[in-house]
């Protein structure tokens, strides 16, 4: 029985093949997401361990609470002067001050290097003589910077502004731009830089205080002496300093800390990956369903007589079902090696984006391999099943007589449990879209899939008329057209299930246009209705990160005469009803102008520096009024308590809190200016729903032209089919 | 209807392979309602090589395959040796076929996409058996096609194709083989080529064939032909030559 499943397989190989593509595609975009991220992973594992090795500890500020993958740690930086105290500890062989923060390098075109907006990140450090701590690494050439005009850059960074040793460059901090000798150019370990990012290394003192504050520093980085271990050394710390805002971790803590950012950093890449993979079995899923169950009908006295000599149901259902195993086996396979030239083919992709990543060998670790198999595979042989309880059902008898191909009437109950899947994938899929509760994008996915799967269950009862309706103007035209027109009418079924595919396909552009036409509509609509200003000038900075422009900038616009008026924005992430939160601050007198943001109590001007404004989504929420006080958590500078002093119902722009300019100055970890409506858009999302008819309507045209152009070589081989043959052999 | 047992089936197991009694086949429902037969009682002897002949719709074709156990009788019994076909399961049914039951049909005998070899022992590697390699030479042998084993049903000739069919009917000596117009497709000379082989067969293995044909010199080389019309057994005829065929046929038409 085996014999004839392998014998089929390879007799039909063709039809099959092209099955098999879909699942290749699936698999190889699980396959090659796997791969991608195992790579990079191991490649910054790596890259830690090196880097790190000669770290013993590290001397930090403490964190009031974990900010979250999506925004960077605003840990408050710590005295400089701590170093001394560190240094007499016994057991410290040397100490570097750490310093990091936002430095901009601006190639010669004017344009910065690395796309701030949503690159890797642009940093800025402090130059540490102690190799054993410096991550840097100066390639043959290079002097370290000594004066407040000299820097080091990253390699990478060099080879894509064309910059040498002794080029001049203009580099953006939160002081001034200023214009520096680039004295050296350095490697990150091993790599040109790491993930693309940028890197400019000043002198120390020239860090503190462009970067940070003079006087302080981001953390104190120690190297132990040897013989002395890291946990010795972290407990010899922590004694020597007894300061409860400072804590003292080993190197082998931050390098899993480093390690583990990086990785949640890309988490977003497998996600996305993923869900292509998912769409690609899910369609694929449709087309090996038809193809099976074509080829059953097709192979109808096949099966009967193999039933008629003494096969068994189970053994028939067995042969259909190892037909499916033998394509999912080979085309999880060949998905599994697609895959891994995807994973070369995204790297690339990467580095066209900015995300260099350092040229090291493939991982192609064994979870890869079982999950490509296993994803394939089964839903191979599951998509299998019921064409394949259908040839079982197929009875012996058949194999004598002309039993035209079964074209039952679908029944009540199928319909019954289409529109039974339709209704509660719609019910799920509305809760994953308007609700607040639970995981909202599984909800929409699992909506989404039962929505699917019940229209395909239902196609049988539409393919019928619609058929009909859509033939009618082939029919009048002549015979050809009738018989077209009844074709697609005789087996509903599988006119149904040819179609599905396609509506798969179909749904999905729709989907992705009516997003991307939303999201457009709703940034449009938040810029019109909420902002009154005439310009938004913006760095596109990630929330709450390292980016933005010097304060200095509000003040030069300030002295413009073309400007009449403007209010610099600042953002930072807190922490407020226990949740992690970005907030914007602004000067209140000044915006109030500039934005309109649907104040219903209270007034912005009048507001103090002790004030906060709340939107009256949370004021419902938290039962808040004016004069009630809001507790919120910084990360540098702890809880700080504020009153209620304006409510407002526009959130998309202000998004849910607005505190006085001096808050953050006092509390805001870094002093840049920077997103307004970014961030807005970030908590908001989507807020109009366009359908833009006009592409659907060509969607739908293109897939119907697509129907028609898979059509052709069918048709054809239909056209050639030699008349004496078609009479003798079925 | 009910047999009685003991005594009663151990006479029809000596004398028939198999028996239908009172055997009715109602096809459709309501106003398309076809009687494809009526109440129809037959014997059919161990060793013996009987013909069915009638007009088309007389019923011939639906009494093969209700004694095959390939379809169900709507009332009445068919025993095969000492088993009531009506008492078994689908799976029961399967083994019974597999095993004691071998065909021959007009057209579409064999798996195309296996050799004439893995045809001819479907029935025996489908029970998970090794076949006998002497005994399926011997028959290859006697059928004439030890040269074709090898090769694939499309590159052999609609006679072989036969031969290779009655081979597999006959490979698991079953009680019983049946053949549905075998020489339907085939030209004269193969089709006399195939008629002696399955004479031979019933010569010299004790072989129990019912065969359904048109054909009067196809019928001729069985021990007797039944003659059915509406689903009814109208005429038996033992010791048939061709020429006392076709007068039976002519007689039975003018009676119409």
């Amino acid at each position: 029985m085996w014999r004839v499943t392998l014998t089929g397989v390879v007799a039909h190989r063709l039809r099959y093949a092209l099955t098999a593509l879909s699942v290749l595609l699936g698999v190889a975009f699980i396959a090659g997401t796997f791969v991608l991220t195992d790579t990079i992973n191991s490649t910054f594992n790596g890259l830690y361990d090196q880097i790190y090795q000669g770290t013993g500890a590290v001397v930090r500020a403490t964190e009031p609470f974990n900010p979250g993958t999506n925004f960077t740690s605003q840990r408050q930086r710590i005295d400089a002067s701590l170093a001394s105290t560190v240094v007499k500890v016994p057991g410290v062989k040397a100490v570097a001050l750490d310093i990091e923060g936002y430095a901009q390098l601006v190639a010669r075109d004017g344009r910065p290097i690395g796309t701030a907006s949503n690159g890797p990140p642009t940093l800025g450090a402090a130059w540490t003589d102690v190799a054993a701590l410096s991550p840097l690494r100066l390639l043959p050439g290079g002097q370290p910077p000594r004066t407040s005009s000299q820097v080091v850059i990253d390699k990478h960074s060099a080879d894509v502004g064309h910059f040498t040793v002794g080029d001049k460059v203009v580099v953006l901090t939160q002081q001034r731009p200023a214009t520096y000798t680039i004295t050296g150019i350095a490697t990150w370990g091993s790599a040109d830089s790491p993930l693309g990012a940028t890197i400019t290394a000043f002198d120390p003192v020239t860090a503190a205080r462009v970067l940070g504050q003079p006087g302080k520093v981001s953390q104190i980085d120690v190297e132990a002496a040897p013989g002395v271990s890291q946990s010795q050394l972290v407990s010899r710390l922590q004694a020597a300093i007894h300061n409860p805002g400072i804590e003292v971790v080993s190197g082998q803590a931050v390098t899993a800390e480093g390690q583990e950012t990086i990785r949640q950093a890309l988490s977003f890449i497998g996600v996305f990956l993923l869900v292509f993979a998912f769409i690609a079995l899910f369609v694929g899923s449709f087309v090996i369903f038809n193809t099976f169950s074509i080829t059953v009908a097709q192979r109808l006295r096949e099966l009967a007589l193999l039933r008629a000599v003494g096969a068994s149901r189970r053994q028939v259902m067995a042969s259909v079902l190892g037909e499916s195993l033998v394509i999912g086996v080979v085309a999880s396979a060949a998905g599994l090696v697609a895959g891994i030239g995807l994973a070369l083919a995204l790297k690339a992709g990467l580095a066209a984006l900015g995300f260099d990543l350092p040229a090291t060998g493939l991982v192609v670790s064994p979870r890869t391999v079982i999950v490509g198999l296993l994803a394939g595979i089964v839903i191979t042989v599951v998509s299998a099943i019921s064409p394949a309880r259908r040839a079982a059902r197929i009875p012996p008898v058949a194999a004598m007589q002309d039993v035209a191909a079964e074209s039952r009437r679908p029944s009540v109950r199928r319909a019954a449990r289409g529109a039974i899947l339709v209704a509660g994938g719609a019910a799920v899929l509305g809760a994953g879209l308007f609700g607040h509760a639970g995981n909202r994008v599984a909800l929409v996915g699992a909506g989404a899939v039962a929505v699917f799967v019940g229209i395909a269950i239902l196609g049988p009862f539409v393919a019928r008329p619609v058929s009909r309706l859509l033939g009618a103007p082939l029919a009048m035209r002549g015979t050809a057209g009738k018989l077209g027109q009844q074709n697609a009418m005789r087996n509903p079924s599988r006119t149904a299930a040819t179609a599905a595919a396609l509506m798969v396909g179909v749904a999905l552009v729709s989907l992705t246009t009516i997003v991307a036409s939303s999201m457009k509509a709703s940034v449009t609509t938040i810029i019109n209705s909420a902002v009154r200003a005439d310009y938004v000038v913006s760095s596109g900075g990630i929330a709450g990160g390292a980016s933005g422009f010097s304060p200095q900038l509000e003040r030069s616009l300030d002295a413009l005469p073309q400007v009449s008026a403007t209010a610099g924005i600042r953002s930072a992430v807190v922490k407020v009803y226990g949740k992690v939160t970005p907030v914007v601050a602004t000067d209140p007198v000044k915006a109030d102008p500039l934005f309109n943001i649907g104040v219903t109590q209270g007034r912005l001007a009048g507001m103090t520096s002790s004030g906060i404004a709340v939107s009256t989504q949370v004021a419902t929420s938290q039962h808040l009024r004016i004069g009630s006080p809001v507790a919120m958590t910084f990360p540098s500078t702890g809880t700080k308590t504020f009153t209620v002093q304006v409510i407002y119902s526009v959130r998309e722009v202000a998004g849910d809190y607005v505190l006085p300019l001096a808050a953050a100055e006092a509390n805001f970890p870094q002093a840049l200016f920077g997103w307004a409506i970014v961030a807005a858009l970030h908590s908001q999302g989507i807020t109009h729903l366009v359908i833009p008819v006009p592409q659907l309507l060509g969607v739908a045209v293109l897939a119907g032209l697509a129907g028609i152009v898979a059509a052709i070589a069918p048709s054809r081989r239909a056209a050639r089919l030699d008349i004496l043959q078609a009479v003798t052999t079925e | 209807m009910t047999i009685p047992s003991g005594q009663a089936t151990e006479t029809l197991e000596a004398a028939a392979a198999a028996r239908i009694i009172s055997g009715v086949k109602i096809y459709g429902k309501g106003a398309t309602t076809v009687r494809a037969l009526d109440a129809i009682s037959a014997d059919f002897g161990a060793g013996q090589f009987t013909a069915i002949m009638g007009p088309s719709g007389s019923g011939k074709s639906t009494l093969l395959h209700c004694l095959a156990g390939l379809d169900r009788l709507t009332s009445g019994q068919v025993l095969v040796r000492d088993v009531d076909l009506g008492s078994l399961d689908d799976k029961a049914m399967t083994l019974l076929r597999r095993e004691r039951i071998g065909f021959v049909f007009q057209a579409f005998n064999l798996i195309p996409t296996l050799t004439a070899r893995e045809n001819v022992v479907l029935p025996i590697t489908l029970g998970g058996k090794k076949p006998d390699g002497a005994w399926v030479e011997k028959l290859a042998r006697s059928l004439g096609i030890a040269d074709r084993l090898a090769h694939r049903p499309a590159e052999l000739s609609g006679g072989q194709q036969q031969r290779v069919a009655t081979a597999r009917a006959l490979v698991t000596r079953p009680d019983l083989i049946f053949a549905d117009e075998p020489t339907g497709n085939l030209d004269s000379r193969s089709a006399t080529e195939l008629l002696t082989q399955i004479r031979q067969a019933v010569d010299e293995y004790s072989q129990t064939v019912v065969m359904v044909t048109h054909d009067p010199r196809a019928a001729a080389y069985a021990d007797r032909v039944l003659f059915l019309a509406d689903g009814r057994l109208v005429r038996e005829l033992s010791a048939p030559t061709a020429d006392r065929i076709l007068d039976t046929i002519r007689e039975l038409s003018e009676d119409g």
